[in-house]
């Protein structure tokens, strides 16, 4: 077991060097557009696939606080010219505030009734972005959003974001791994399993839900706010169902049980999306033929996959060894 | 996250997985070869592929002889400039994808007429599909001009997709954009892009000439507006309002409804009893699914029409509706029964290029898109092909050109916003039982402002849901 977290590490880290040396080997654009977008769509799947692999709660409304964030950063910018730091921890807050209301209805409930209530709750926010003209600008959204000068580093360049992007995915997957193994990660887990268990145990189980939807509102404003300084704009599309459901087709391709499924679904569907279209003009069916073969052939998405192979060469080898005893795992 | 999948790969389950495997393999062969083969029958040839590059002349034996003959000398001869990269944007998905396909084929007809060719320098078109959405259009721009270098852009169609595509331009001022269809007002009237142009007039100036007629020539004194909640219709409700306020007719209330809704119902109890008539600024289904509504709901009030409410789609409709809509008064930059002989040629090539995969008649969206791209030829010729100048000469070109265009003469303004004949058509029944849009009234050379002055039309702001005021 150990020699194999040694080797995933190694991995990751090749993974992440090989990506930051990215801009040495394609475009200017796979890097400013296409990577950029994977990182940041990558952040929100990860705070999708946290909140659904270890409290079992599945939200929809995570692509929702991630546009009230951005639509905060876009109004203090754009339409009050706040300062920057204040921009962006009033983005923050607003972002997690929402995210606090949501979980403090949305976990009275579970399972199939968690995600109706967090899909209506998105759509709330779609609905008031649409109709609140004096806030939000209608369906035309917030434009010119330019992204600020931050510690040196200028947040309106390409390079600067996917490089400044990197860092904060590697951040938040850390946090969320340290997470998971920490004691709160493993009351989670339990609370999951046996709720009723746990209550009578004398775990505060509504709050430890509400706390884990709040940290997954901290992610998912974070890419929130990345996404209006990516896009230069905001409007209320990005609250809409359909990129709620894309977030969701995300998680499904990559895998829902590892958080390391966030990265490899945003790729799948970032160049899908982006190169489908100079194959066939029938770009959409591509995207859905991939979702379907995968959540057919693959249930635990491209990252289950790859863990399988994993498995069954750790297994063949293991018959080699000792063919004695048969391996267990 | 350490959370196992319960099932473990065992021999029991490897056989129906394989099964699985095979018949998922076979299925989606079958899938991809049914969407391939099916292509080319629902679209027309050089627009089938959503982002392809194609060189347009392969696609031209199917045009007007003359044209034919263009393209023969023009290959006779070698061409001696570079590939003229141009990049549309149009609508290629969801429910606007019909529309978006018309405007392709107003680019491929202006580029057949000049045989493929601009100032020696082949034509190479790359299409890239938004739909609808402003983040979708800046998407497509940005995959145009940052990955596929292109030199000029052409589009977007929406009204919501052109202020934010406009916004994109400013950051790439050595790309010049002209517009496709996209008719909100705000994108030239407030905070213009240098590198923006469009020939094409804005939603309000489709109006222009509907207020006067209904007030003096229909007589109706007070309406009720029903419009779909983005730029576009507010740009056309605020188009009738100018000229039906000043008039001295007056407007009860303003009722804003999503893209897309399904069921208007709720929305025609809204309607109050003492109006003379309704102005519905509605595209496509959903002016289809109000006017079912209205109808069901026993409503027999004259309907005036935007834009694109009394389209092909619902003249052809079937039903109830059909009594309801004859009379519709509407406003436009084209109309189908235009009696001028250059709409005319207009048309006959048009149907002569596209036949049976083509509308019966050029759509406003190909009628853009062909206004747009004509221009940016002429502009491209005006400068001999060079764009090495960062297309600083054709920007300069585009800005001063006065061309004539099927529908008449069209100029450009201060804010690069074009000025152009608009026309009134009201709804008849021809002899055969079918309908038609006939032209009431034209309105020559309306600019941006209609009519009001510099100070007065700034004064409104940007077009919006209470926005300009009716009776000042």
């Amino acid at each position: 077991m150990n020699a194999t977290h040694t080797r995933i590490r190694l991995a990751l880290v090749v993974l992440v060097l090989a990506t930051a040396a990215l801009p040495l080997f394609v475009s200017d654009f796979n890097i400013e557009r296409v990577a950029a977008e994977v990182l940041m769509l990558s952040i929100l799947a990860m705070s999708f696939i946290f909140l659904t692999s270890l409290v079992g709660m599945v939200s929809l409304a995570q692509t929702a606080i991630a546009a009230a964030a951005g639509y905060s950063v876009a109004y203090g910018t754009a339409v009050r010219h706040w300062p920057v730091a204040l921009t962006i921890v009033v983005a923050m807050l607003f972002g997690c505030a929402v995210g606090a209301a949501f979980g403090l209805v949305a976990t009275r409930t579970s399972g199939i009734y968690f995600l109706v209530i967090t899909l209506a709750m998105g759509l709330v926010v779609n609905k008031f972005a649409l109709q609140n003209r004096g806030i939000t600008n209608g369906s035309t959204g917030i434009n010119s959003v330019r992204g600020p000068n931050v510690a040196g580093l200028n947040l309106d360049n390409g390079f600067h974001r996917f490089y400044v992007l990197l860092f904060v995915a590697i951040v938040v997957y850390a946090g969320l791994q340290a997470i998971s193994r920490s004691h709160f990660g493993s009351t989670l887990v339990a609370i999951r399993d046996n709720p009723t268990r746990m209550r009578s145990l004398g775990y505060a189980v509504q709050l430890h839900r509400v706390a884990a939807f709040l940290i997954a509102a901290f992610i998912a404003s974070i890419s929130g706010i990345f996404g209006v300084w990516f896009r230069g704009r905001i409007d209320p599309t990005s609250a809409s169902l359909s990129q709620a459901i894309n977030l969701l087709v995300i998680c499904v391709l990559g895998g829902l049980n590892r958080l390391e499924g966030a990265f490899v679904g945003a790729a799948v569907f970032v160049l899908l999306r982006t190169y489908a279209s100079d194959v066939t003009d029938r770009f959409n069916t591509l995207i859905g033929l991939a979702l379907l073969v995968v959540a057919l052939l693959a249930p635990n998405g491209i990252s289950g996959v790859a863990r399988r192979v994993a498995e069954i060469e750790r297994n063949r080898r293991n018959d080699r060894n000792s063919r004695l005893s048969t391996p267990v795992s | 996250m350490t959370r196992t999948w319960p099932h473990r790969l065992s021999t029991k389950h490897r056989l129906p997985r394989a099964l699985i495997i095979a018949s998922s393999v076979v299925m989606m062969t079958a899938l991809l070869g049914a969407c391939s083969s099916s292509k080319p029958k629902d679209t027309v040839p050089v627009e089938t592929p959503a982002a392809v590059a194609e060189t347009i002349p392969a696609a031209a034996d199917t045009t007007a002889a003359p044209a034919a003959e263009t393209i023969a000398a023009a290959a006779a001869a070698p061409a001696n400039g570079a590939e003229l990269k141009v990049g549309v944007i149009t609508i290629l998905e969801g429910p606007f994808t019909v529309l978006g396909q018309d405007g392709v084929r107003g680019i491929e007809q202006a580029i057949a007429e000049v045989g493929g060719n601009v100032a020696g320098r082949p034509i190479k078109t790359i299409i890239e599909s938004s739909n609808a959405a402003p983040d979708s259009a800046v998407a497509a721009a940005r995959k145009l001009v940052e990955q596929e270098k292109v030199d000029v852009v052409i589009g977007p169609l929406s009204g919501d997709e052109g202020i934010a595509v406009k916004d994109y331009a400013k950051s790439h001022p050595e790309v010049t954009f002209v517009n496709g269809t996209s008719g909100a007002a705000d994108t030239t009237a407030i905070n213009p892009a240098p590198n923006f142009f469009r020939f094409s007039t804005d939603g309000a100036q489709w109006q222009a000439g509907l207020g006067d007629y209904a007030y003096a020539t229909k007589g109706f004194k007070k309406v009720v507006t029903i419009g779909e909640d983005y730029s576009f219709p507010y740009s056309q409700v605020a188009g009738f309002a100018i000229g039906f306020c000043r008039a001295g007719g007056a407007i009860s209330n303003r009722i804003w409804t999503p893209i897309g809704t399904p069921d208007f119902s709720s929305i025609v109890t809204q309607i109050p009893k003492d109006v003379d008539a309704i102005y519905v600024a509605l595209g496509g289904g959903d002016a289809i699914n109000f006017l079912n509504a209205y109808n069901a709901a026993g409503g027999t009030k004259p309907i005036i029409g935007g834009s694109i409410t009394v389209d092909q789609s619902v003249l052809s409709a079937e039903g109830a509706i059909v009594d309801q809509i004859i009379g519709t008064v509407s406003a436009g930059p084209i109309a189908d029964n235009n009696p001028d002989q250059r709409w005319k040629d207009f048309v006959a090539a048009y149907q002569k290029q596209f036949g049976a995969k083509g509308f019966p008649s050029p759509s406003l969206f190909a009628h853009g898109y062909y206004v747009n791209t004509k221009a940016l030829l002429k502009g491209i010729e005006a400068v001999k092909g060079d764009l090495s100048d960062k297309e600083v000469g054709l920007q300069a070109a585009l800005s001063k050109l006065t061309f004539d265009t099927p529908t008449g003469k069209v100029s450009l303004d201060a804010n690069r916003n074009a000025v152009a004949d608009i026309f009134v058509t009201e709804v008849v029944k021809n002899a055969d039982g079918t309908l038609s849009n006939k032209v009431v009234s034209v309105t020559t050379q309306v600019d941006q402002k209609l009519g009001l002055s510099e100070a007065d039309y700034n004064a409104i702001g940007s077009f919006g849901h209470d926005n300009p005021k009716c009776g000042n």
